[in-house]
């Protein structure tokens, strides 16, 4: 299946759901962002949105005349932390979606289930080495030798990375059928093939190459090889992002 | 604000942006450059020109992985014809490099028509040009892959042959055409 880019429903869908999470985190970002212990009758009435919040605070300013000095500061300290932290959480959700949908819309726009790749052999060498980034892009146009193809084999998670050295199209169905080779391996690739499988067919194909960024993948393979060190990274941004003083 | 763990993000954030920006801007530039390359392929001696034994009717897809033990030519075809050719390629792609080429991949590749496939395109041989120094080039050599068709198609067929190059850059975006060379027959009997 080839993804079309922009007009499928899909994004339209995605395009929704982003709007709708940052409408849903700003609304939450300035709910939390109303200030308890300083409003005064004035300002409730200058800002009409809150007025429901404000039976909230008058019950609340009630509360404190009547505990002591130290537990109103031991509470305002609390209750601070807590919205702090939320208000964190939300900011970094917001972020996230963001980051979500712009991967997804990428994705239609190259016409690929993973526009960047990364390579993790050296049988493209000199042209890609082990830890290159690769820029994907698919469509209609039909696969001709010399492309650099990138396509997954039955059984196999990892794709392969080769460039294409035989075009076989039928006259009766324009069926195409293709060889690959890497360009430092000396055989063709049909011991990767699946069982019986002598050719590849346009479907199997995941994208052609059209880009790459040396080097920025070892980060990708760092990170795939030593599991651990993904966990540390995402503790590490978050923590940051989660004890930010703006 | 002035923590080591924002110090380090801001200078991190900082500088990948201005690599990606120099990355762009090296791509950018491969845009200026008009390249004109020129090449001269001759056929100097078809020196066999043979249909394989197993002469049945066309099969497709012929396993022979329980058969024959992995030897370094992988299984072809029942009925299929090969072709042994030696070739002189003479090629100036030097105009092809600029300061953002890593590599320049060139490979002649034969393209022919047959009843029943509309477009064939197999590749006969390909090299791997480092620097410009070594773009301009004259090589004789047999055909480095097999060529090979299914059926018995390949008998005075004829034939292009494309020399096709691609450029990979150190960083950026790829360029790939070819050069259509036409005119190459194939004998009419196998030999």
């Amino acid at each position: 299946r080839v993804e079309t880019p922009l007009s499928e429903p899909r994004y339209l869908y995605y395009l929704l759901i982003f709007l709708c999470s940052q409408i849903l985190g700003q609304f939450l970002c300035l709910v939390l962002q109303v200030p308890q212990l300083n409003s005064t009758r004035e300002e409730t009435r200058q800002r009409p949105f809150f007025f429901a919040i404000s039976f909230y605070l008058r019950a609340q300013r009630q509360r404190e005349k009547r505990m002591g000095w130290v537990r109103k500061t031991v509470d305002s300290v609390k209750s601070l932390q807590v919205k702090q932290v939320l208000l964190r959480a939300i900011g970094l959700a917001m972020v996230f979606t963001s980051g979500l949908i712009l991967w997804k819309a990428l994705m239609c726009m190259t016409g690929t289930k993973s526009p960047v790749v990364v390579v993790v052999s050296g049988s493209m060498e000199p042209g890609f080495k082990r830890g290159d980034a690769l820029f994907l892009y698919k469509n209609k146009d039909p696969i001709r030798a010399g492309d650099i193809v990138v396509f997954n084999v039955k059984g196999q998670d990892v794709p392969i990375v080769h460039r294409v050295i035989e075009v076989h199209e039928q006259q009766s169905n324009g069926e195409i059928k293709l060889l690959t080779k890497g360009d430092a391996n000396d055989m063709d690739d049909r011991f990767l093939y699946a069982r019986g499988q002598l050719w590849l067919k346009p479907q199997h194909i995941m994208g052609r190459a059209v880009g790459l960024l040396p080097y920025v993948g070892w980060v990708t393979i760092v990170m795939t090889e030593k599991p651990v060190l993904q966990y540390i990274l995402v503790g590490a941004v978050g923590l940051l992002f989660l004890t930010s003083k703006d | 604000m002035h923590s080591f763990g924002f110090r380090a993000n801001a200078v991190l954030t900082f500088g990948i942006t201005i690599l990606a920006l120099i990355c762009a801007m090296a791509s950018i530039s491969d845009n200026f450059n008009s390249p004109r390359p020129s090449s001269e392929i001759q056929i100097l001696n078809i020196n066999w020109f043979q249909k394989q034994p197993h002469g049945n009717d066309e099969i497709e897809d012929f396993q022979v992985w329980d058969v024959v033990p992995i030897c370094l030519f992988s299984p072809i075809d029942a009925t299929a014809a090969m072709v042994s050719l030696t070739m002189n390629i003479t090629a100036d792609l030097q105009s092809l490099f600029t300061w953002n080429t890593k590599q320049v991949f060139v490979f002649v590749a034969a393209e022919y028509e047959t009843p029943k496939n509309a477009l064939n395109q197999v590749s006969l041989w390909d090299a791997i040009i480092p620097a410009k120094e070594h773009a301009k080039f004259w090589v004789q050599t047999a055909n480095k892959y097999r060529f090979v068709d299914q059926g018995s198609n390949l008998r005075g067929k004829d034939f292009n042959l494309t020399l096709h190059w691609h450029v990979m850059p150190k960083t950026g975006k790829m360029f790939a055409n070819k050069l259509v060379i036409p005119g190459y027959r194939l004998p009419e009997e196998y030999r």
